[in-house]
């Protein structure tokens, strides 16, 4: 005790500075937006950078698994060529000029990003990716693997991206049942991050264990028809007007490793008409 | 030293709101003249009374700016360190005569290393943290080294004077 006393007497004037220069760093990053975003920039860079050097770390140790990723992958890739050369070839059949029949189908930007880190034992979890504003990496892009939603990007720095996942208990995702072409939201309310729970789906409309959810176009973040998730446990609540229905999240964040960051191609048009939601 | 700085310390504060603040000089010269009232506060005060003076002088420039309080912090660091920065550049025998040296008996040299000195670091701090970009940094100092320049030049004129009036007395 004596000794941290003489301790703290001796440094008392550091001590001093610390304190001053802490309120006045507190002051400056709460009053100075400029500043507060320099901040937070710097936070992505370094948890970017940090997560970086552990991925590189690890990645060796991980190349089985990754190959069979990448085989499976390749697979996706050439049922995707597959049916989209059905389209076209369909198109031309009907000797039609249209270059797509669904505009809200098209996206602008795929680019494949690296899963730095990702948060799973949180409320807020977030993940990392290695992809920035320098690679076209914008706030709003949806992040998807293969045909499935993984989440949206909520910040990017010049080399890093955070992303919001649907473990997320502040995401509401817009899910569309595709047996009865019905919508309701997908929110993860926290616990196991395989599971979700779909809300405000009506009580009337008849639902089934297995059934896929997909995203709807009413959102203007994920192109419509990606895959959110299969019901999995469906239940009723006495007077209650809709469903409590559990959705098992096709994407597993403890396996994820490559993603695509998308943005549909009118994203920007569609939402300058939506009204102001700040 | 017996002298009060709260004279010079009024002057310089009221005057880098109303004046010196809006002179931004070909982007390069901004001048902070209040941190002559840091360098001229007496050393034989408290050191951590002379952090808080400085932390209030530069939160006032800083309510003056919206700034934050990136003033305050800077002058904070600045008082802090000019205890240590004494020592480096003020001779000990100087020293040992006279610990809390009155400026206007320094020598030229001496001046100009540790005033010079302190408010070349002051604006220094200050830019980078203004700027928070290390790629900035060159800028910051070139920027630094220009209004420093003018706010020593100004310290110096006003020694100048001082030393004159006296003398006429």
């Amino acid at each position: 005790m004596g000794a941290l006393a003489i301790w703290l007497f001796r440094y008392r004037f550091f001590l001093w500075l610390i304190f001053l220069e802490s309120i006045g760093a507190w002051i400056t990053f709460s009053e100075q937006a400029y500043h507060r975003s320099r901040l937070n920039q710097w936070q992505i860079e370094t948890a970017g950078s940090y997560q970086s050097m552990i991925h590189r770390a690890t990645r060796f140790w991980r190349m089985d698994d990754e190959n069979l990723r990448l085989n499976q992958e390749l697979a996706l890739l050439r049922q995707m060529i597959s049916d989209s050369l059905g389209v076209a070839d369909s198109l031309q059949k009907t000797n039609t000029t249209e270059p797509w029949p669904d505009t809200t189908l098209r996206v602008d930007l795929i680019q494949s990003a690296r899963v730095l880190y990702a948060g799973t034992n949180a409320q807020h979890n977030y993940l990392l990716l290695d992809k920035g504003s320098l690679d076209g990496i914008q706030p709003r892009m949806a992040v998807v693997q293969g045909h499935k939603i993984v989440g949206q990007v909520q910040a990017v720095s010049p080399r890093f991206a955070r992303v919001i996942p649907l473990i997320n208990t502040k995401l509401r995702t817009s899910a569309l049942h595709t047996a009865s072409q019905t919508t309701g939201s997908l929110v993860w309310t926290g616990g196991s991050t395989r599971y979700a729970e779909l809300m405000d789906f009506p009580i009337h409309i008849p639902i089934k264990v297995g059934d896929s959810l997909v995203s709807s176009t009413y959102s203007s973040v994920y192109p419509p028809g990606l895959r959110l998730g299969r019901i999995d446990r469906i239940e009723t609540v006495p007077g209650a007007i809709t469903y409590k229905i559990r959705v098992m999240l096709s994407v597993d964040y403890h396996r994820l490793d490559h993603v695509q960051v998308m943005r549909p191609t009118f994203q920007k048009e569609r939402e300058e008409l939506l009204p102001d939601q700040n | 030293m017996n002298r009060s700085p709260w004279i010079l310390l009024i002057t310089v504060v009221l005057l880098q709101g109303g004046v010196f603040n809006r002179i931004h000089w070909m982007g390069l010269i901004n001048p902070m003249v209040y941190v002559m009232a840091l360098v001229w506060l007496p050393l034989g005060w408290n050191l951590a009374l002379q952090m808080l003076v400085a932390f209030g002088i530069g939160w006032w420039v800083d309510s003056s700016l919206q700034s934050g309080a990136i003033h305050a912090m800077v002058s904070t660091l600045v008082i802090y360190l000019r205890s240590y920065w004494i020592r480096l550049t003020v001779s000990p025998v100087t020293l040992q005569d006279h610990p809390d040296p009155d400026l206007r008996d320094l020598e030229f040299r001496s001046l100009l290393s540790y005033a010079g000195g302190l408010i070349f670091i002051h604006h220094a701090a200050l830019y980078l943290l203004e700027s928070l970009r290390l790629a900035h940094w060159g800028y910051a100092l070139l920027k630094a080294f220009a209004s420093s320049t003018l706010v020593f030049g100004l310290l110096w004129s006003i020694l100048q004077w001082t030393n004159q009036t006296k003398s006429a007395r």
